[in-house]
């Protein structure tokens, strides 16, 4: 049997840390990738597709943004398992009821709105669900998988939402725990789990298959898909981890000391596209013309990547002998002025708003004698 | 800069040619009276270095005498010992040249290189403007503007700025005020001018700020309520699904139903205790009726037994009563028979004594009729005496008063005609004929008193008047006269002859009216009432006496009369005996009757008792009544019993309440079952209602909002920096700029001081931040320029243009100074002052004097150049 592991889809995310328009981009890529898994499970022939819980970012996201979900499924057409996990919970009202209520749940598509063990008999195999019937619990919802009764000769495949115990720090009383051996207690051939968002093996048998499409810069091991094989049951699986996801979010911390290191900050800047989420910071002391040139390179690279933030509070700007003399300011009082902001960045208060200040008196200067 | 030579034709006023060459380094004077063209000379100087030659707004300076004339401006001049030649054509045939040397520069290329000469702007068209004058327009003063020091030099004040800083030994231009404005102009773009509050794109972030801020608490609210009631609906549902489950009510209704049966059982008991109940009343009430009836067969018998002793009783009362009956009747015939007797002796008694007291009476009347006669007899004589006697003094009556005036002229009258007679002349006479006196015949012998005029007429002799003379007697005779004239009246009036009558008739008078007096006595005497009464009494006492013989004559004969107290005692006797009977006679009739009747009833109900009691149906159903008692008691007995066993049962059965129970029971059961019915519909409710909500996406727009405001609070966070980075840059340039202008100030004011002191030895003149005198210090007082009179601002402006020329002059720029008529407001003492500053400028630049007062300035060891002179020397 084959089927693809997915999970943490989390469809309806906002992204406040990027402007209204870069985040705009961000959530549609969302649903993009939901469609390219569909067109991946299709390729690969796969028997079914496992969304191991998050499907949605929230309980209350609006109709359109369901009818989406559901639509972006259409290319494969195969069985597809969409479990309940925190943020999409199987409450009394959920997300869940409205999709059944307003009807756009698609035939091939199974809500596993409660804990159960769905026998599969075309495929001799037998589904374990443990969904999340509440947002958060602090007893292990796979416990029941131990007990659980499947027919002879069929491989038991478990399908979760929730953190394995242990591998975190230890003492953290994490919700939604998972026994780390449920997959020897239950029997189990594969334990498909979602919730981190990284890409993650806990054992031969037990996957986290991380999120598809990357949403944090914090992130190890986003952007895959796990295509399974289950050759028979109690053989090892096969896994296949494919990366799928659209953008790569990148996060540049750098301090300047030295103009070459300006260089060698565009060259790798220059490598980002379209296809790269970015977050910049810049540190250090450096002359006004060189402020000037990260400022454009800045706005370069801008306009090159998806979105960007840029964080450049911790530049101070240091004019130099060149820099007076474009500003027409090696003397007089001019040369007074750019000496005391630049004085002033000594003064951690002061010092971001005082780097501003020298910017903008050249720019303006600049501005002035064009005029 | 050193003027040469200043050629000047068809220019205003100035026609002809006018060449004014030889022209000093240091001062020159120029004079000519008003009109002459002093000011043309002035302005044609300014329009060939000012003002292109293309200008087509200079019409004015075509000369009005000549209207086709083509003005021509030509200026020989060196710089640094370079002789340079500038001349302009103007309005038409537009020409330029400058000779720098042996360099030749044309037209426009001319302009500019004259423009970096004198380091000054023009206007790109048109005429040119004071702001656009630099170091010419200010230095060169034109007629009436020497005051004017202020707009001028606010005007030039870049110039003067640049030449301060070369002086400085700065090397770049002042343009910060440029920066400064550009930086304010962004600032402003974000913070208010004056308060420094945010606005523009600032003010729009902060306002979305919070109201995106508002939007979120609104959703999270929302979202909180709709988790809320997720979880609500959560706990409803299991609990209505446990509920649904276990049916609790079902328990309930059948515990009801046994209870109900329990009921029913108790229910039947009570109606057969009922039924016990109310036979046994029916036995006992049967009983009680059988026990009257018997009864009252039995007090029958007793009623006959009483009866029959009671009345041989009544029997014999009966006829005792009739026995005294008769005896009382005839005792009352008795009293009656003597009873009348005693009446008759009684009426006879009374009669006797009636008849003793009218003969008395008649006996009284008949002496009282005499004695009246006789009183009515004398009254009637008195009577008639008096009205005899009042009419007889009627007849008589004098007037007193009358008669009492009488007797006192009567008195006064004889001594009065006895004084008259002696006091009179007295005529006696003694005639033998007759003659008249007063028409009156006298005779004989006599005498005649003459008491007034008399006429004696003597026959044939005729008359002799003779008129008393005027004494005492007249007066007396007339006295005389009108008492005697009043005493004749009052005899006339009394109707007497004299006096001595008149009181006989009066004594008569009084006599008659006590003879009236004595008469009315007596009649009083008899008839005090009248004599009219007196003869009432009269007839009624005869009346009297004939009522009287009346009587009497009626009255019985009452000759065998018994004393009326005999006769009295013995009536009253007989009369009380025969009432006595009477009274025993009606007892004894009542009680006779009584008896009767009484033994009348007796006997009749004794034989309707008797009959009764043999009646063969009453014996029979007495017999029928004493068995039935038996067999009533026997049941009566037997009911009681059942009764108790009833009551027990009852009382045992009752300790349950089992209706109460039902009730209960079934009363919870669908309590029980209407709250979940509740449930559920609140379930259904709550269900809606989460729909509804869920479906407006509060998630979805709480993470878009709260995305928005981490958007927002970045764009706001940028501005405010830039706000603050452009408020630091403003602040410190501004401080910066100050800091240099004020440092600037110091060689300017320094050279103010320097011409200064020759006309306000102790002064200072401040100079503000456009480098412009602001303040004239004198002491402790300052005094705003404008404050000053116009002569002395006039002054002042002055030396700040040779201040100012000072500094340009050391900064490497041409100067030259024009003054055109200065100074005419200034007395003689501050003009020698200028004077001498003029001349110590004089050392350093070219200096141009116009003036209409040429011995004003004739001290300056200058040679004055007139006008006319000048003139005449340009023609030849």
């Amino acid at each position: 049997m084959r089927f693809i592991h997915t999970a943490d889809w989390q469809i309806g995310t906002q992204f406040g840390q990027f402007t209204a328009e870069e985040a705009a981009h961000l959530t549609d890529a969302r649903l993009e990738t939901v469609r390219n898994i569909a067109k991946f499970a299709a390729a690969r022939n796969a028997d079914a597709v496992l969304v191991a819980g998050d499907v949605f970012d929230q309980q209350t996201v609006s109709e359109t943004v369901i009818r989406r979900l559901f639509t972006a499924l259409a290319s494969y057409t195969g069985l597809w398992f969409l479990l309940p996990g925190n943020h999409d919970a199987a409450l009394t009202e959920s997300i869940w009821t409205r999709a059944q209520r307003i009807g756009c749940v698609p035939s091939n598509v199974r809500l596993l709105l409660q804990p159960e063990v769905i026998p599969l008999d075309e495929l001799k195999a037998a589904l374990l669900c443990a969904p999340l019937t509440q947002r958060n619990t602090y007893e292990d919802t796979t416990a029941f998988f131990d007990h659980a009764q499947t027919p002879e000769g069929y491989l038991r495949i478990g399908l979760a939402h929730g953190s394995v115990s242990g591998l975190l720090q230890e003492g953290i009383d994490s919700a939604n725990p998972i026994a780390q051996t449920r997959a020897e207690t239950a029997r189990l051939d594969y334990l498909a789990l979602g919730d981190w968002h990284g890409e993650y093996q806990v054992n031969d048998r037990i996957r986290y298959s991380g999120t598809p499409e990357q949403d944090r810069f914090r992130g190890n091991a986003p952007g895959y898909v796990l295509e399974v094989d289950l050759a028979y049951p109690g053989a090892l699986p096969t896994v296949n981890v494919h990366h799928i996801g659209k953008y790569r979010w990148h996060s540049v911390d750098r301090e300047i000391t030295v103009s070459s290191d300006i260089n060698t900050l565009r060259s790798e800047l220059q490598a980002l596209g379209e296809r790269d989420v970015l977050r910049i910071n810049i540190r250090g002391s450096m002359a006004l013309m060189d402020a000037e040139t990260i400022g454009t390179l800045v706005e370069e690279t801008r306009a090159r990547v998806r979105a960007l933030r840029v964080d450049t509070a911790g530049v101070k700007v240091l004019p130099t002998e060149d820099d007076l003399a474009a500003l027409g300011a090696r003397s007089g009082y001019l040369a007074n002025v750019v000496k005391r902001l630049r004085d002033l960045q000594s003064d951690d208060s002061q010092a971001t708003t005082a780097s501003e200040a020298l910017l903008l008196l050249a720019q303006l200067q600049r501005e002035a004698g064009q005029a | 800069m050193i003027l040469e030579r200043i050629a000047i034709q068809n220019f205003r006023k100035l026609v002809d040619p006018l060449i004014i060459d030889h022209l000093e380094p240091g001062l020159n004077l120029i004079c000519g009276p008003n009109e002459a063209g002093k000011s043309t000379i002035a302005e044609a100087v300014r329009t060939a270095f000012l003002e292109r030659y293309k200008v087509s707004s200079l019409g004015h300076i075509v000369p009005l005498t000549l209207p086709d004339g083509q003005p021509t401006v030509e200026v020989t001049f060196t710089i640094d010992a370079v002789a340079h030649t500038l001349k302009k054509q103007f309005v038409r045939k537009q020409r330029c040249e400058l000779r720098i040397g042996a360099q030749i520069f044309g037209e426009d290329q001319a302009e500019e290189k004259l423009a970096e000469l004198m380091g000054f702007s023009r206007a790109e068209r048109g005429a040119s403007r004071p702001e656009l004058g630099g170091v010419p327009g200010l230095l060169w003063v034109r007629q009436g503007h020497t005051a004017d020091v202020r707009d001028t030099g606010s005007h030039a004040v870049s110039y003067i700025r640049d030449a301060l800083a070369k002086l400085a030994g700065s090397e770049i231009s002042g343009d910060e005020d440029v920066l400064i404005n550009a930086v304010r102009r962004e600032l402003f773009k974000l913070l208010t001018e004056k308060t420094r509050r945010p606005t523009g794109a600032l003010a729009a972030v902060e306002s979305e700020l919070v109201e995106l801020d508002k939007e979120r608490d609104d959703l999270e609210e929302q979202q909180r309520q709709f988790d809320e009631d997720v979880n609500r609906l959560d706990r409803l549902q299991t609990e209505f699904n446990e509920i649904q489950r276990t049916r609790p009510w079902e328990k309930l209704q059948a515990r009801a139903e046994a209870a109900i049966k329990q009921a029913n059982a108790l229910e039947e008991l009570e109606r057969l205790y009922q039924a016990t109940h109310q036979k046994l009343a029916l036995a006992t009430a049967e009983h009680n009726g059988l026990l009257q009836q018997e009864k009252h067969a039995t007090d029958l018998e007793h009623d006959i037994e009483k009866d029959r002793v009671a009345l041989s009783a009544a029997d014999l009362a009966a006829a005792q009563a009739t026995e005294a009956y008769r005896v009382a009747s005839v005792t009352v015939a008795g009293a009656q028979a003597a009873s009348d007797t005693a009446r008759l002796a009684l009426e006879t008694a009374n009669a006797a004594i009636a008849v003793t007291g009218l003969r008395d009476q008649l006996a009284n009347h008949r002496d009282n009729i005499a004695r009246l006669e006789q009183a009515l007899e004398s009254a009637t004589k008195a009577n008639d005496d008096t009205q005899e006697l009042n009419r007889q003094a009627a007849l008589i009556e004098i007037d007193e008063k009358k008669f009492k005036r009488l007797q006192a002229i009567a008195e006064k009258i004889v001594p009065l005609q006895a004084r008259r007679n002696a006091a009179l002349t007295r005529i006696e006479y003694r005639l033998t004929d007759e003659i008249s006196v007063d028409g009156a015949p006298v005779r004989g012998s006599g005498t005649i008193l003459l008491d007034g005029q008399k006429t004696i007429a003597l026959p044939n002799l005729g008359e002799l008047l003779i008129v008393p003379g005027i004494t005492d007697v007249t007066e007396l005779v007339a006295e005389l006269r009108a008492l005697e004239v009043e005493q004749e009246r009052l005899l006339l009036e009394l109707g007497v002859t004299s006096l001595a009558e008149a009181s006989a008739r009066l004594a008569r008078w009084k006599e008659l009216i006590a003879a009236r007096n004595g008469r009315a006595k007596v009649l009083e005497m008899h008839a005090p009432n009248g004599l009219e009464a007196l003869r009432n009494e009269y007839e009624r006492a005869k009346g009297r006496f004939a009522a009287a013989q009346t009587r009497l004559d009626q009255l019985p004969d009452v000759s065998n009369a018994l004393p009326l107290d005999k006769a009295t005692h013995d009536f009253d006797e007989t009369r009380l005996r025969l009432e006595a009977a009477q009274a025993a006679l009606i007892t004894s009739s009542g009680e006779q009757a009584r008896t009767a009747a009484n033994a009348r009833n007796v006997r009749e109900r004794l034989a309707a008792n008797e009959a009764r009691l043999a009646d063969p149906d009453f014996i029979a159903r007495r017999s029928g009544c004493r068995s039935s008692l038996v067999e009533k008691s026997a049941q009566i007995e037997q009911f009681a019993k059942e009764l108790e066993t009833h009551e027990q049962q009852l009382k045992q059965a009752k300790l349950d309440t089992p209706r109460d129970e039902a009730d209960r029971f079934s009363r919870s059961a669908l309590l029980l079952e209407e709250e979940q019915r509740e449930r559920g519909k609140k379930i259904s409710h709550l269900r809606i209602q989460l729909e509804t909500l869920g479906g407006t996406g509060i998630g979805e727009r709480l993470a878009q909002t709260v995305a928005a405001i981490e958007q927002a609070r970045r764009r706001e966070s940028e501005l405010r920096r830039r706000a603050q980075a452009l408020s630091l840059l403003e602040s410190i340039l501004v401080d910066e700029r100050d800091q240099t202008v004020s440092a600037l100030r110091a060689p300017l004011t320094n050279r103010l001081g320097h011409y200064l002191k020759r006309l306000f030895p102790a002064a200072e003149l401040s100079v503000d931040e456009n480098l412009t005198p602001a303040a004239l210090q004198r002491g402790l007082q300052s005094e705003d320029l404008m404050s000053l009179s116009y002569g002395t601002q006039e002054q002042l402006g002055m030396l700040a243009r040779l201040a100012y020329a000072d500094l340009l002059r050391d900064a490497g720029r041409p100067t030259l100074l024009l003054f055109d008529d200065a100074l005419v407001h200034t007395d003689d003492n501050r003009r020698d002052a200028i004077k001498r500053a003029l001349i110590d400028a004089a050392s350093r630049h070219q200096i141009l004097v116009f003036t209409c007062h040429p011995s004003e300035w004739n001290d300056l060891g200058v040679k004055q150049r007139h006008l006319d002179d000048i003139r005449t020397a340009s023609a030849q």
